[in-house]
């Protein structure tokens, strides 16, 4: 018994020893913070030195060797000494006198620490007093503007702005949508326009869209003179879209002429005669003369009230005439008011079967309900009640002839961005009726009072453009395919975000009514039947800079997309922007002389991006002194590290 | 046999006793050895936490900002990023005793110097460090600036 409890006790010290000498294994250490706090003490030190630089005017170290320097020699003046430190060191360093700025930094810190530390900015060593970096390192930042590099702070800065000056613009001289020419009758147009007087033309295209006769007999495309001379034979047709119902085969067609040497200063006039054998003549959308001419003006103010005339083409009609005038009224216009003067001739006074006036002037404004008849209408398709002679023809009784001169006040139903006033004598849609000629008269040149016309006013609460702004007009094609619906992205530069005017041109060949939107905004929907008008008001402040994008979808009454009625890639987006005419205080120089060269070279630079010449350029210099010229914000990094 | 065994077992046993002694030896002197390192790293912390702290006093404003000798609650010499030699003249007549309670330093004792560009000592509190007898010494430089000058700030913090 004894002999077991010896071993057993044997045992035990073996086994304790080697717990104990387990236990020895574990280490016995506290978590030290001392490199931390170290590193604290550290990024305080390189606080501490940005504060100095950041803090203390460069006045405190006048007396040091460098400073002093520098004032004795005029490098720098006593306006100076009152930036700070930091400030002082930047303007140096990015002027170039980066040697100066070293010694400026040394100066300062020479025996306030036995740390390592370096100045930084932008990954330029300012000043290290060390070599070698030790494996931890404290920094401290600041952000600071300086002075731009290697410009004087102190001396000459000029502006310059043009006050007469030659600009190349686009003006866009629409046709209405207009007929009309029955069955072998003819139609005529004439659209008289004026051109500015002191203007050079470089080219005026016009762009003809028609329906007419067929394309293989019969096309009565029988007269297009500019200013009287005959254009007819050099129309090169871009589209043909032939169309046959029955017997009756049409043709919409669209084509384009180079009438730069017929285009002239002052006044001008093109006239069109065509017709159809079988069915109606008129004018469709896309027809328009685009004229490119260089203008010298003097830098003004823009209105802040505006009265315009938008005169109709003269139309005369066989039987019937129409026409579609479309204006607009800006998106930030107030007081806006607009009236319609209507001057006709030989429009038949005509009655229907039951002895009732028929309307034989028919007005549609903004809207599918007629906004004026002189006669009684059944619905708002005002056809009269007469018997049929042929598809198209209704042989009302005729019981006179009228010439009407209507004054209309529209104000009450106008409508921001595009409306669209539509006159009929003796004609609706696909029917007309009467005899002889009717005419809707406009000579806006010779005779603008008695013209047919709709007058627009409207106020802006700012002016359209200030003093020393540019009006350029620029056009850019849709290009493509003929399709339905038809995209079209564009893109404005930065240079071209201040759009005070867009429209949308829409060249059509058959049409029947649009919807019109540009970047998914929609701009314009057809309020009846074939109101698609030459151009569409696109609203700028729905224009963003980059890409945008117009879609335009030719639909029928029932809401199906139109299968056959194609937009034509010479469809467009014309509109005008401001350009500046001025620039303003540039660099600082050491002369005035200087100062203004370079103000006026800025400004031809800056015009001459935009196709503009200055004629005519003032100048005004003024001396500075102590302007800051950010050429940062600038990091500057202090760090701080233990010697090696 | 049964003689021969019980001597046998004695030896063993005094054997395995040796090395339990042995090993008991050098834990206890390990541990020992350990408790005084850690003790050690824990004051050497201490110290320079209490260096770094008393230095930043140079750079803030205390409580209340513009504190005088009966409304200190946390002392600070600066104002507006800059020493306030007012406060600085304050400190002597505060009595090193109560800037050092401020501090919260306890057995550790502080001096302050600060010293020109030039290296010339221009102010000292107390008035004389004497660290002949000082133990854990912590040293922490600082630049602050004082009447649109930098100046060097040293503090010191021993047992």
């Amino acid at each position: 018994m004894e002999m077991k409890g010896l071993a057993f006790t044997t045992d035990i010290l073996i086994g304790l020893s080697l717990a104990i000498a387990l236990i020895m294994l574990i280490p016995f250490k506290t978590e030290s913070s001392y490199s931390e706090v170290n590193f604290q003490a550290l990024t305080y030190q390189a606080n501490d030195f940005v504060n100095i630089l950041s803090n203390i005017k460069a006045n405190s170290f006048k007396n040091s060797p460098t400073i002093s320097k520098l004032l004795e020699q005029g490098i720098i003046s006593e306006v100076e000494l009152n930036k700070t430190l930091l400030d002082l060191i930047g303007s140096l360093w990015y002027s170039g006198n980066k040697s100066i700025a070293t010694n400026i930094t040394r100066e300062i810190f020479e025996g306030l620490t036995e740390k390592c530390f370096a100045l930084q900015t932008q990954n330029e060593t300012i000043y290290s007093s060390c070599d070698d970096f030790s494996d931890t390192v404290a920094v401290s930042y600041r952000i600071e503007s300086g002075y731009e590099v290697g410009k004087p702070v102190s001396g000459y800065v000029a502006r310059a702005w043009a006050t007469k000056f030659k600009k190349n613009t686009t003006k866009i001289i629409p046709f209405y949508p207009e007929g009309s020419g029955w069955t072998a009758q003819r139609l005529e147009v004439t659209k008289s326009f004026a051109l500015p007087q002191d203007i050079t033309i470089y080219n005026a295209t016009l762009y003809v869209s028609i329906h007419f006769g067929t394309s293989k007999s019969g096309a009565q495309f029988e007269q297009l003179k500019v200013n009287n001379v005959q254009k007819k034979d050099d129309v090169r047709w871009l589209y043909l879209q032939e169309e046959s119902y029955g017997s009756e085969v049409t043709t919409a067609a669209y084509g384009v002429v180079d009438v730069t040497e017929e285009i002239k200063t002052g006044s001008n006039s093109i006239y069109l005669a065509i017709g159809t054998p079988h069915y109606h003549s008129h004018i469709h959308p896309g027809m328009r003369l685009i004229v490119t001419y260089s203008l010298t003006q003097e830098s003004s103010v823009g209105n802040k009230t505006f009265r315009e005339r938008y005169y109709f083409d003269d139309v005369v009609g066989r039987t019937g005439a129409w026409s579609m005038v479309s204006f607009y009224i800006p998106e930030n216009a107030k007081n806006a008011s607009a009236y319609l003067h209507l001057k006709a001739f030989g429009v038949d006074d005509t009655r229907d079967l039951l002895g009732r006036n028929s309307s034989d002037v028919i007005i549609y404004f903004n809207s599918n309900n007629i906004f004026y008849k002189d006669g009684y209408c059944s619905s708002s398709e005002c056809y009269p009640l007469c018997t049929l002679q042929g598809t198209y023809y209704r042989n009302c009784q005729k019981v006179g002839v009228m010439n009407p001169e209507l004054f209309l006040n529209l104000t009450n139903n106008l409508t921001f961005g595009t409306n669209v006033i539509s006159v009929y004598l003796n004609s609706y849609g696909d029917i007309h009726w009467g005899s002889g000629e009717a005419r809707i008269y406009s000579d806006p040149l010779n005779d603008p009072e008695n013209s047919s016309y709709v007058e627009v006013y409207y106020e802006l609460e700012e002016s359209i453009f200030n003093y020393g702004e540019i009006d350029i007009t620029k056009e850019i094609l849709f290009g493509g395919n003929a399709s339905n619906p038809k995209n079209f992205t564009f893109e404005l530069k930065p240079s071209q975000r201040n759009v005070i005017e867009a429209f949308i041109h829409i060249a059509q060949s058959f049409s029947s009514l649009v919807n019109v939107s540009l970047n998914n905004f929609r701009i314009f929907t057809s309020p009846s039947l074939r109101v698609v008008p030459e151009n569409v008001y696109a609203f700028p402040n729905k224009l963003v800079l980059g890409n945008n994008t117009v879609r335009i979808v030719d639909f029928q009454p029932g809401g199906s997309i139109s299968s056959t009625n194609y937009i034509l890639p010479w469809s467009s987006f014309e509109y005008t922007y401001l350009a500046k005419g001025l620039v303003g205080y540039g660099s600082v120089f050491n002369s005035s002389k200087l100062a203004i060269e370079d103000a006026k070279e800025r400004l031809l630079k800056q015009m001459g991006e935009e196709g503009i010449k200055a004629e005519e350029i003032q100048v005004d210099s003024q001396s500075v002194q102590g302007v800051r010229w950010l050429w940062g914000p600038a990091l500057f990094k202090i760090l701080v590290w233990e010697k090696k | 046999m049964s003689i021969n065994k019980a001597q046998s077992l004695t030896y063993d046993f005094f054997l395995a006793l040796s090395i339990f002694l042995l090993v008991l030896n050098i834990a206890l002197a390990r541990w020992y050895f350990s408790a005084l390192e850690i003790q050690e790293a824990m004051e050497k912390n201490f110290a320079l936490k209490a260096s770094v702290s008393a230095s930043q006093v140079w750079f803030k404003e205390g409580y209340p900002k513009y504190w005088d000798l009966s409304n200190v609650n946390e002392l600070g010499l600066a104002n507006d990023g800059k020493i306030n030699w007012t406060k600085v003249e304050m400190l002597s007549d505060l009595g090193y005793s109560k800037v050092v309670s401020l501090l919260g330093l306890g057995t550790y004792n502080l001096c302050y110097e600060l010293y020109n560009k030039t290296g010339g000592k221009f102010f000292a509190f107390p008035q004389v460090c004497s660290l002949n007898s000082a133990k854990d010494v912590n040293k922490v430089e600082r630049v602050a600036i004082l009447d649109e000058q930098p100046v060097k700030v040293r503090t010191l913090v021993w047992r």
